[in-house]
């Protein structure tokens, strides 16, 4: 490694040799190996671990065949990191890698999309980055790197970056901007906002993956040979013990949820510093996992930002910028910042629609189906969920119990619940255009919008079930690189003019969608 | 509410997709799309039968019965759907667009820009080849669910459509 070093310092066109990874890249690759393995046979080891046949001391079939999958995990890491070489050639980035089978994979600088760095928690030990490469088009790939040197890892952007820019200038310029800039801090969390923010988050996702989780671990028990049912069976005591004991399960829950929600986002999005260079965003955040993503504006396809009820009283709203990318949707590489006030949010769309592109715009309200058509539908399936026990127990005609008319009550209050948030639903439901872009705004307690600009547009649907073509009214279907957006329930006649017009938009426009 | 109009372009004048002429599959497509289905249903009833016959040893009439009634009225509903269906699925293209519209029941009609076409190709099945038809897939960078695959052309028409595509890709390009 110090080596390399001096190589670099003593000449500029540094990365014409093949060179491997930091010598860390070793203990990643390994640890990125073994963590592989245990998420797929972790099953395997839990019932081992509960069975009480896992030892290290008198080892088992079991246990070796664990440890030979180790060792053999470990020994292939330490091969491919030998095996693993990177070098550049004539605008070229290319890699030579595999155990088994060698692959050498060439990517062309003018493809490269971003170069991002990561750090999780062994990076930060040994003072090293992983590097993600990502690269443009439907059939690429992405390349990661487990560990580089710092500078080495600054230098090979720089090159590459620089290299990019001679080639090709307009776009990459700007990609070379908000990679390398610092830029000017923009929104910043601190940590008593971030337990906030943590606390506002939808708890009954955590609910349920927690609920999941112990479903999980239950069954794996039980398959262990352990019947948890057996110690529960002294439980079954009186009726209000049940309903003391579901309450105390009930807030226990509710506390752990909390719990685990306050944990998750304070880790993910620890010390977040939102960065702001002329023609682009930067996010870095992390406290274990330190991750910085970079988002140019061309890139930026759909906006959206949202909050809850909860959100809704302190005023914090989760922002989301979804990007383009080479991996279909996927979430790594959309910008989700969390408790943002409406004026942040007014200013990070400052920086994206400078020309006063929202200005304007006109508000429609959806099809008064959109309210009546899922009342109907809710109603028939809830009265069906009535009728068919009924029906059924009269025709087995033994004795005709009403229990099922017992169900009418609860069924019927969900009714009205559902009835009551589909009202609300529908009057906050609007949509609005101007000649720039399309939005539209929802919610049921809190608050939801997303944004599109009119150039971002892939292509345009328009769907109609035969229910939609009787009262003349049709789906919008918008699809952009970043995800698909329908505006539901519009007249017919709107909807084609929205298709026209949308068409027109973008067959018009000289800007780029990227 | 507002009246709809905007006074940065003639409203009046955008061009519409209502005063296309859209023009149908080829008719051999049908008997393609009966084809398949029919090898689909056999592929069904030969294994309920074979499910019947080793699994069932209790041949119980009515079960069976009513197992091949349900698949006949799948399958005439399939028939239907496909004859009907078929008169419905059809393609245009316009100087800057390719619109395709489908379904019977559930109608979709979908357009994409030349544009936003990234690349597109034509594939064959071994029963469209005995026909000598093809399919065109355009693909977007909105994922697959933007994708648009328009079957039943000829071979050679697919394949002028697909040429067509990418002269007009390339000529964007270049402005």
């Amino acid at each position: 490694m110090k080596k390399n070093d001096s190589i670099f310092r003593s000449s500029d066109s540094n990365f014409n040799e093949p060179q491997r990874q930091s010598n860390y890249a070793i203990v990643l690759i390994i640890y990125n190996r073994v963590k592989g393995l245990i998420n797929r046979i972790w099953p395997l080891l839990l019932i081992g671990l509960f069975s009480g046949n896992f030892s290290l001391s008198s080892p088992d079939k079991f246990t070796l065949i664990f440890l030979g999958l180790t060792f053999i995990t470990g020994v292939s890491g330490i091969i491919a990191y030998y095996r693993y070489f990177f070098w550049i050639e004539d605008n070229h980035l290319i890699i030579k890698k595999g155990v088994f089978s060698k692959s050498v994979s060439q990517i062309p600088f003018d493809r490269i999309q971003t170069v991002d760095f990561e750090q999780n928690i062994i990076h930060q030990l040994f003072d090293v980055v992983g590097l993600k490469i990502e690269t443009a088009g439907s059939t690429s790939t992405e390349i990661k790197m487990s560990a580089l040197d710092k500078t080495i890892a600054q230098q090979l952007r720089d090159h590459i970056l620089s290299q990019k820019l001679s080639t090709n200038t307009d776009v990459n310029e700007d990609l070379q901007q908000v990679t390398q800039m610092a830029g000017e801090e923009i929104y910043r969390i601190k940590f008593d906002k971030l337990l906030k923010i943590g606390f506002t988050e939808n708890h009954l996702r955590s609910f349920f993956v927690i609920l999941f989780f112990l479903y999980w671990i239950f069954e794996n028990i039980k398959e262990a040979g352990l019947n948890l049912e057996e110690y529960g069976g002294a439980m079954y005591k009186s009726v209000i013990q049940n309903i003391l004991n579901i309450g105390a399960i009930v807030t226990l829950f509710i506390i752990i949820s909390i719990l685990v929600s306050v944990t998750r986002v304070s880790l993910k999005h620890f010390d977040l510093r939102l960065l702001r260079n002329y023609n682009g965003f930067k996010l870095i955040q992390g406290l274990f996992n330190k991750k910085e993503i970079a988002a140019l504006d061309s890139k930026i396809q759909l906006i959206e930002w949202s909050k809850n009820l909860l959100q809704r009283i302190l005023g914090f709203h989760t922002l989301v910028l979804k990007q383009a990318s080479s991996v279909e949707l996927s979430a790594a590489k959309s910008i989700q910042v969390p408790g943002v006030s409406f004026a942040d949010i007014i200013q990070i769309k400052n920086y994206l629609f400078p020309n006063r592109a929202e200005e304007s715009i006109h508000y429609y309200k959806l099809n008064k189906q959109f309210l009546y058509r899922p009342i109907f539908l809710f109603s028939i399936l809830i009265l069906l969920a009535i009728a068919v026990p009924l029906g059924v127990e009269s025709y087995m005609g033994s004795n005709f119990s009403f229990n099922s008319y017992k169900a009418f009550i609860p069924f019927s209050l969900l009714i009205l619940f559902f009835i009551a948030t589909r009202i609300k639903k529908y009057h906050k439901a609007s949509y609005g255009l101007n000649d720039k872009m399309t939005l539209m705004k929802g919610g049921v307690f809190g608050f939801s919008e997303w944004l599109i600009m009119h150039h971002k547009i892939q292509s345009l649907s328009i769907r109609q079930s035969p229910f939609m073509r009787r009262k003349g009214i049709a789906n919008l279907i918008i699809n952009t690189a970043s995800g698909t957006r329908v505006i539901p329930y519009i007249e017919i006649d709107r909807a084609h003019y929205l298709f026209d017009y949308l068409t027109y938009k973008i067959e018009t426009s000289d800007e780029k969608w990227m | 509410m507002n009246p709809f109009n905007n006074p940065q372009i003639d409203v009046l004048n955008l061009p519409s997709f209502e005063s296309l002429d859209f023009i149908p599959l080829e008719t051999s497509y049908r008997t393609v799309i009966l084809a398949k289905s029919i090898l689909f249903w056999i592929v069904v009833v030969v294994g309920a039968a074979c499910f019947l016959y080793f699994k069932e040893p209790t041949q119980n009439e009515f079960i069976i019965k009513s197992m091949f009634g349900l698949i006949l009225f799948l399958f005439i509903i399939r028939f239907i759907s496909i004859l009907i269906g078929f008169k419905l699925k059809s393609y245009s293209v316009r100087e800057h667009d390719i619109q395709y519209k489908t379904g019977w029941l559930w109608r979709s009609h979908t357009i994409i820009p030349f544009k936003r076409i990234q690349h597109s190709e034509v594939s064959q099945g071994p029963i469209e080849r005995l026909f000598n038809l093809g399919r065109l897939r355009v693909f977007t960078a909105g994922g697959s669910s933007s994708d648009l695959v328009i079957p039943g052309l000829t071979h050679e028409h697919a394949n002028r459509l697909k040429m067509l595509i990418t002269s007009r890709i390339s000529s964007n390009e270049e402005e």
